[in-house]
């Protein structure tokens, strides 16, 4: 019998709410490389309402691109790869393309159990439709009550309530009184049931609902008043993302058959890769990913991994919901020229009408990469809210704690080649501390390669380091607040070929040294006595070999956390300061 | 309700669907001021019993110093829930499904529905709201800025569909709702007034989109055509992602037809949406071989086109909407 060689050609693809993106990987000199890319918009709603048309449309612009046959005269994929170099050994995918989960939650105490549940369903990305509290004489079984479960039933139910060791008559009830309210509702329409309560109840209630719904029961997301554990119901969620609502995409079952691994949701093999870059980095990293529908937050640190997938948060079909969200002020704020509240409003409803648009002025770009902020900080600020327990004096100021490196992607970041509006928005949502490195996803290719993992991890380390880390550069952010203009910091760059630059650096200021990509050079930073540069001491000094990119060393002296303006006018003054400092030229309004 | 092959009418029922159960959730003991682990006791009608609005279902009392009833507030079926509490189940009436356009039924949907094959004109709309509704379409040619004004909508366009060039007047979709005007098809409004709409439950259709866009002369030209005519304007499903639509049976296709996806080329006619020029209708003039790289230095595919006063603007690929394809 002939051994079966390892495959080593592979279509990754990545079927977002918005776009498909595709690319063709294979081995160059031994080594796995990204041959060529495509993208063409999502096919999952009516009148197309099949994954596959969309994803077909991708591999036709790939073929044209790669200039190699990828699909037979049927217009099916021709699998394994032929001696003539048609096609690919086999296909890898993932989806974030579906809804999210609509969940309802049903728990003990409204404040501390339900809260917990509920930051939880946020963070996995899904819809909490109702919270329906059980406590002691309150009788929530009304009729709206029964409309959100019955008549609009959930995909979820997480029961939660209880400390371990509390009392297990409530939840026991509460499970009986659902067992009974969809006992004639047919079973494919039953929702699943996910308990994280206390772990006495964990097997009466098993007992009376596991015959009626489909029954996973996980770690209290309370086990004591005083520790929250989210993680479990976290991942069960994700879990049932895959397995519910994933399954359910128009033409899913013909890319399962294709594809030679189970189809992963994005969320879950962006975690894998998020993870692979913090054990790769001392003081970890954080990945943060703006999407169409859904904005991701993720910290890797000290072998932990904490995440949040907020849902209709985004800047292309779920544009109107995030404005919703946060409100018309929390995108103007970033904007260089002022816009009327009305005017943000019909902006975002138009750009959720046409989320396949592409900014093609300045004015539509720093739209867009306001509504990044936003929504980045609603995903941040989901990670932060996980009470992790990080240093008491960064958690006071709502700030993440220091890590070396922060990999940005998604649409309006990734398909930028504007590396200064990437850099500024991330600096202005994430606002991290100290040493960092920025790098971007140019190419669409982190959650491919988090599937791509799963079948051959050699492959996917060998083309994350090689095709799918753009540098942006260096960023050395200190901490602490000083009067506008004083001297922040003093920095002196050491370039390989002998050139020293020396540069002091105003608070409130941004400033860019030239570092090419492929380059290092070694940087000694002095700060303020009143500053810390990610050292832990106010006003010591330090030094480090750093790495170019495409803007090479910025220094972001506005403090953090960074200090709101006094007026409109200067805020405005400011943001065109900053962007003329990552290359913009604001300048009057145009 | 139908066959393939069958013919129908617009008014004709296609597909019925039997509803859920309405449920009611009566906590007896409460009615009644007894704990809840006794309410049973209290029971006048079993488990499973069928009762009418007004039965009696339970009654407790206690010497001459109390007597409490609790009847039954709807039809229904009784089951016990718990903790004192019963669920009446009370079946709804079927839901019934119209064809809303004559025509031919090609294919049956087991579980959903059915394919209608008719002849119409058809205007797919970038939002609508999620009502749906039926009427002769009346064409309002709003004040010299063409807005649709308030005094523009009034009884007399009751049962209407009216097509405007745009709205930002509030008044004027209350004045709709109230006058039960059956639709308002417009180029743009304020998103506020979008989400009036789906409050009210007035059937809207917007074809630029939110802001201040007016409609095309030529988008607007196609619907004189057809002014007076019946139509149907279906709403936008959430659920599937269908956008609102406006059709005409039995129309002849006008000279504007949107063509829904296909490749742009030389000649072809086509509305900007984004950039600089965003709303502008203009001819495209030349379709690049490979990407351009655009102000903002991305390399993007798309093409060149000639609008407005004969300007040469290039618009990326997803940022055209071809509205008729080359001669």
């Amino acid at each position: 019998m002939a051994a079966q060689t390892a495959p080593q050609s592979y279509i990754a693809v990545d079927i977002g709410s918005t776009m498909t993106h595709i690319a063709l990987v294979d081995e160059v000199e031994g080594v796995s490389r990204m041959v060529a890319t495509a993208e063409s918009p999502t096919t999952v709603r009516e009148p197309e309402a099949d994954i596959t048309l969309g994803l077909r449309r991708a591999v036709r612009r790939l073929q044209d691109v790669a200039q190699r046959t990828l699909l037979d005269s049927s217009g099916a994929l021709v699998i394994p790869e032929r001696v003539s170099g048609a096609g690919v050994d086999a296909m890898v995918a993932v989806s974030s393309a579906a809804p999210p989960l609509r969940c309802v939650i049903v728990g003990m105490a409204e404040r501390q159990s339900v809260e917990s549940a509920t930051r939880a369903c946020q963070a996995a990305g899904a819809h909490t439709v109702a919270r329906l509290p059980l406590a002691g004489r309150l009788r929530e079984w009304s009729d709206e009550t029964i409309e959100a479960l019955i008549l609009h039933p959930p995909e979820v139910i997480v029961m939660v309530g209880g400390v371990d060791a509390g009392p297990v008559e409530p939840l026991l009830e509460a499970a009986r009184v659902l067992a009974i309210l969809y006992e004639e509702t047919p079973s494919e329409m039953r929702p699943s049931v996910i308990f994280a309560g206390n772990l006495e109840a964990r097997r009466p209630v098993a007992k009376e609902l596991s015959p009626v719904f489909r029954f996973r029961a996980v770690d209290n997301v309370r086990p004591s008043a005083q520790v929250e554990s989210l993680g479990e119901l976290q991942a069960e969620l994700v879990a049932a993302y895959e397995e519910v609502a994933l399954t359910r995409l128009p033409g899913y079952g013909a890319l399962e058959e294709v594809c030679g691994a189970p189809i992963l949701g994005s969320q879950r093999a962006l975690g894998l890769l998020v993870q692979l870059l913090g054990s790769q980095e001392s003081q970890g990293a954080v990945a943060v990913d703006v999407g169409g529908t859904r904005t991701f937050a993720g910290v890797a640190k000290n072998s932990q991994f904490h995440w949040a997938a907020v849902a209709d948060v985004g800047t292309g079909a779920a544009a109107s919901s995030l404005v919703e969200r946060v409100g018309p002020q929390a995108i103007g704020r970033w904007l260089p020229e002022p816009l009327a509240e009305d005017e943000i409003l019909d902006r975002a409803g138009s750009i959720a009408l046409r989320p396949h648009g592409i900014p093609q002025s300045f004015d539509e770009l720093f739209f867009l990469h306001a509504m990044a902020r936003a929504s980045l900080s609603v995903a941040v600020g989901a990670v932060r809210d996980q009470r992790l327990g990080w240093d008491v004096r960064e958690n006071a100021r709502r700030l993440l704690p220091r890590f070396d490196l922060i990999a940005a992607r998604g649409g309006v970041l990734g398909h930028s080649a504007q590396d200064g509006a990437v850099m500024l928005t991330c600096l202005d949502a994430v606002q991290p501390i100290g040493l960092n490195r920025l790098i971007i996803d140019r190419h669409s290719l982190w959650p491919q390669i988090g599937a791509l993992a799963q079948v051959s991890p050699i492959a996917a380390v060998q083309l994350l380091q090689h095709d799918a880390m753009h540098p942006a550069g260096t960023i050395i952010a200190p901490v602490g607040i000083l009067r506008d203009g004083q001297r922040a910091l003093r920095i002196v760059v050491h370039h390989d070929d002998g050139r020293v630059v020396e540069r002091d650096v105003g608070f409130g200021e941004i400033v860019r040294l030239p570092l090419a990509q492929g380059s290092r050079a070694d940087i000694e930073v002095y700060p303020h006595r009143r500053l810390d540069i990610g050292t832990g001491r106010k006003g010591q000094g330090g030094r480090a070999r750093v790495a170019g990119g495409g803007l090479g060393i910025v220094v972001d002296a506005r403090g953090r956390p960074i200090p709101s303006a006094d007026s409109t006018d200067h805020r405005l003054a400011r943001m065109r300061s900053w962007l003329g400092a990552l290359g913009f030229d604001v300048g009057s309004p145009h | 309700m139908v066959k393939e092959g069958q013919l129908v009418a617009a008014d004709t029922v296609v597909a019925r669907a039997e509803a859920r159960d309405q449920l009611r959730v009566l906590d007896v003991a409460e009615g009644l001021g007894v704990a809840p682990a006794r309410m049973t006791r209290h029971l006048r009608v079993k488990p499973g019993d069928s009762v009418a609005e007004g039965d009696l279902i339970a009654e407790a009392s206690k010497w001459w110093l109390w007597h409490r009833r609790v009847m039954a507030p709807v039809d229904g079926r009784l089951q016990l829930l718990h903790g004192g509490l019963v669920l009446l189940r009370t079946p709804r009436p079927a839901e019934e499904l119209t064809a809303d356009v004559p025509g031919l039924v090609q294919q049956v949907h087991p579980d959903r529905g059915v394919t209608i094959v008719t002849s119409a004109a058809h205007l797919r709309g970038s939002w609508g709201s999620s009502a749906h509704g039926t009427g002769p379409l009346t064409l309002v040619h709003g004040d010299e800025d063409a807005w649709l004004a308030p005094g523009q909508v009034g009884p007399r366009q009751r049962g209407a569909i009216l097509v405007a060039k745009r709205v930002r007047d509030p008044e004027v979709i209350l004045r709709a709702a109230a006058c039960l005007v059956r639709g308002l098809v417009v180029g743009s409004m304020p998103q506020p007034l979008a989400r009036q709409c789906e409050e009210l439950g007035l059937p809207a259709l917007v074809t630029e989109g939110f802001g201040e866009t007016p409609m095309p002369d030529i988008v607007l030209d196609g619907l004189r055509e057809f002014r007076q005519k019946g139509a149907v304007l279906f709403g936008a499903e959430a659920r599937t992602g269908l956008r609102a639509e406006l059709v005409i049976p039995r129309a002849r296709i006008p000279r504007s037809a949107l063509v829904p996806y296909c490749q742009v080329s030389v000649g072809a006619i086509v509305r900007v949406t984004a950039g600089q020029h965003r709303g502008a209708i203009g001819l495209v003039s030349e379709v690049p071989t490979g990407p351009v790289r655009t102000g903002l230095g991305d390399w993007v595919e798309g093409v060149f086109v000639r609008v407005g006063r004969g300007e040469r603007v290039f618009a990326a690929l997803s940022n055209v909407q071809v509205l008729v394809s080359e001669p």
